[in-house]
């Protein structure tokens, strides 16, 4: 009886020091694994997505330098600032359905993340749409969407996300850059009209602009509708990102235009159990497929968001829904 | 076994392991190889319908609806209540296994709650912030409190939309008030407050700046100011509300009624605050502040909310519940209605 008892009391014992000894072991040599092995994807994706946080940076800083990390996130993104060709730009695109009332919506799915699609085939329907309160305050996108009787829109531009020097406090009052809307120019932060600088403009005729462009370009190109953001994702038909693009995984918002005319929004979740969210390269490969010509990324993260008919069809990653900002895109009702 | 051997075996354990697991992800998960499929989806139009009468059960506690009446909740034997007043459904919302809701709010500009789960059984009693998406039907996780007094309950939630910042006051048997702060990155912190209990409290729309009374004295303070606030030398001051341009309104108490009400904004000094006399003085409780500014005295007796500026007046049945959006919920025995301002 006693031999058994004791048989029994060493067991657990082996197996209390066989826990502890494999979660200590893991949790040391886990982080060399993928900061120093050969799982790329991984070291790529762990690094890029954890300097975007606010908290959890130290899980990268802890075991590479500063160097190393920045030569992480940069080695993906190198190509697309190649390549910024605007020579005959848009010179692929036609306007073909101008009259064409029709919308379409696809869904994407994937392993790592879940998006939207709509299909706007006139491509005149977009519109720059901005918070009512400008510099006070920001405004939810299916705000600024109701206001201006929109039948769908999804988030746009840049904006700061300090107040008074504490980060993450920002309320999306202020955009960066530029914001025009309907051949206005609400904000202008760009002093030189010469200096190129990453847009998501539209034509009066409605062709999509993207990349880095000038004020003095876009004001010749006959630009009625503008945001800033980047990087541009298609250009003339090519692919820009040749790898992952640096940024992680993350929600992300794109607009694209395809050789009729026809407008992609695409919006895809973030953050989230059941959509980690997707790389730049994903998103590139994705509006790719759907036809796109010309594309760019938008404003993604917590402000990814897309609206159809006064309801919110993706899942904002922010826990209290919706995001507030400055700027969006919108398609006009008709 | 020699233990040498052993710890051999175990080296080998965790690395294949770890590498196993990592190599599925880097090649399968993370593969941006690996196709999506993207399907076609109809877009079909929603009807807009009216709103109807609701009725609630007679033992229903705690009746709040959402911003725009869209939705009405109630707690009936401790369970959590949400009916459709568009359709008239009712759901039940229910917290994680072996725990209950044991407080909720409703967000001021949209059809979401904020939920706090409490285990129902569990000595540790740990407090779990949940923020539920109405339309969506879903529930996203926002923070563990980790708060090592089992009996802490939650009292109060005040948050803003713009920042994200959301205020929890948790309050204890004899204990002093805890005020949390979440920010939108999920990280928590203990508040500081002067008085050791705290009633009202409210938190400006644009900045990260609460304002809160303290119970006993009934003096108010601010988090971004040293001082309580002063005005005019008056003793007891009460918070009544705050307008989305982050006036704050204040009432001079006398005698637990407020006769007069001060407001402006708590960056400004207190001499430029506007103020205005009530004809009747009142419990702060029957007066309320819209998100545009406007204030509205409740008479009871006679079934009337008085907007104070314009003097207009809104006739109700039975007993006022709150304000939303465009009206006034009002309750008569288990029928609650709904009467647009006037």
């Amino acid at each position: 009886m006693k031999k058994n008892k004791r048989k029994r009391k060493i067991k657990m014992k082996l197996v209390i020091i066989f826990v502890i000894f494999e979660t200590v072991f893991t949790a040391i040599t886990a982080p060399f694994i993928v900061y120093y092995g050969p799982f790329e994807n991984v070291k790529t994706e762990v690094v890029g997505s954890v300097m975007t946080t606010l908290t959890l940076q130290w899980l990268a800083t802890t075991f590479l330098s500063k160097e190393k990390i920045n030569q992480i996130l940069k080695d993906q993104t190198a190509i697309s600032i190649m390549q910024n060709t605007t020579e005959g730009q848009n010179s692929g695109v036609q306007v073909k359905n101008k009259n064409d009332n029709s919308i379409e919506r696809y869904d994407v799915d994937s392993k790592k993340f879940k998006g939207y699609i709509l299909i706007i085939n006139d491509p005149t329907r977009i519109k720059v749409g901005f918070s009512s309160k400008l510099g006070l305050e920001g405004e939810r996108t299916s705000v600024i969407a109701k206001t201006n009787n929109a039948i769908a829109a999804i988030n746009g531009g840049s904006f700061t996300d300090k107040v008074n020097g504490k980060k993450w406090a920002g309320t999306g009052a202020n955009a960066l850059g530029v914001l025009m809307s309907k051949g206005k120019n609400k904000i202008n932060d760009i002093k030189d009209e010469n200096v190129k600088t990453n847009v998501a403009a539209l034509t009066k005729s409605g062709k999509l602009l993207v990349g880095p462009h000038s004020i003095k370009e876009m004001k010749a190109s006959g630009v009625t509708e503008a945001v800033s953001f980047g990087p541009a994702l298609i250009v003339n038909g090519k692919k820009t990102i040749d790898d992952n693009g640096g940024w992680g995984s993350s929600g992300r918002t794109a607009i694209a235009q395809r050789k009729d005319g026809a407008i992609i929004l695409l919006v895809i979740d973030g953050r989230q159990i059941g959509s980690l969210g997707a790389t730049l390269q994903e998103v590139q490969d994705e509006l790719y497929n759907m036809g796109a010509v010309n594309a760019t990324n938008l404003d993604g993260g917590s402000s990814a968001t897309m609206v159809y008919d006064d309801e919110v069809i993706n899942n904002p990653s922010d826990s209290l829904g919706e995001r507030s900002i400055p700027s969006i895109f919108y398609v006009e009702r008709r | 076994m020699k233990w040498k051997k052993r710890i051999y075996i175990w080296i080998i354990l965790s690395l294949s392991l770890q590498c196993s697991i990592l190599f599925y992800i880097n090649h399968y998960f993370l593969n941006t190889d690996s196709k999506a499929t993207t399907k076609r989806v109809n877009l079909d139009k929603h009807k807009q319908t009216k709103k109807s009468n609701i009725n609630v059960p007679v033992d229903a506690k705690k009746i709040l609806v959402s911003y725009d009446a869209k939705y009405l909740s109630y707690y009936v034997n401790g369970e959590l209540k949400i009916v459709n007043c568009e359709d008239g459904s009712i759901k039940n919302i229910e917290g994680e296994e072996g725990t209950k809701i044991s407080f909720y709010k409703w967000l001021p500009d949209r059809n979401r709650m904020l939920l706090v789960e409490k285990e129902i059984l569990d000595e540790s009693s740990n407090l779990v912030l949940y923020s539920y998406d109405l339309s969506k039907e879903e529930k996203v996780k926002v923070k563990d409190l980790s708060l090592t007094d089992s009996k802490a309950e939650v009292d109060d939630i005040q948050l803003s939309i713009l920042t994200e910042f959301k205020y929890i006051k948790v309050s204890s048997q004899g204990e002093r008030s805890s005020i949390y702060k979440i920010g939108r990155m999920k990280d928590m912190t203990k508040i500081n407050t002067t008085p050791k209990y705290v009633s009202n409290m409210l938190l400006t729309r644009r900045e990260d700046n609460l304002v809160y009374e303290g119970a006993v004295y009934n003096k108010i303070y601010a988090t971004q100011l040293k001082e309580f606030i002063s005005v005019e030398g008056i003793d007891k001051l009460t918070l009544i509300g705050s307008d989305d341009d982050d006036n704050m309104y204040v009432g001079k108490l006398k005698s637990g009624l407020v006769s007069k009400v001060y407001y402006g904004k708590i960056s400004e000094d207190t001499s430029k605050w506007k103020s205005f006399d009530l004809k009747e003085a009142t419990l702060k409780n029957n007066l309320f502040v819209s998100s545009i500014g406007k204030v509205y005295q409740d008479d009871a007796l006679e079934g009337v909310l008085k907007e104070i500026n314009s003097g207009t007046e809104t006739k109700y049945e039975g007993k006022l519940l709150q304000l939303y959006n465009e009206g006034v919920v009002c309750q008569v025995n288990n029928k609650i209605s709904f009467v647009t301002f006037k």
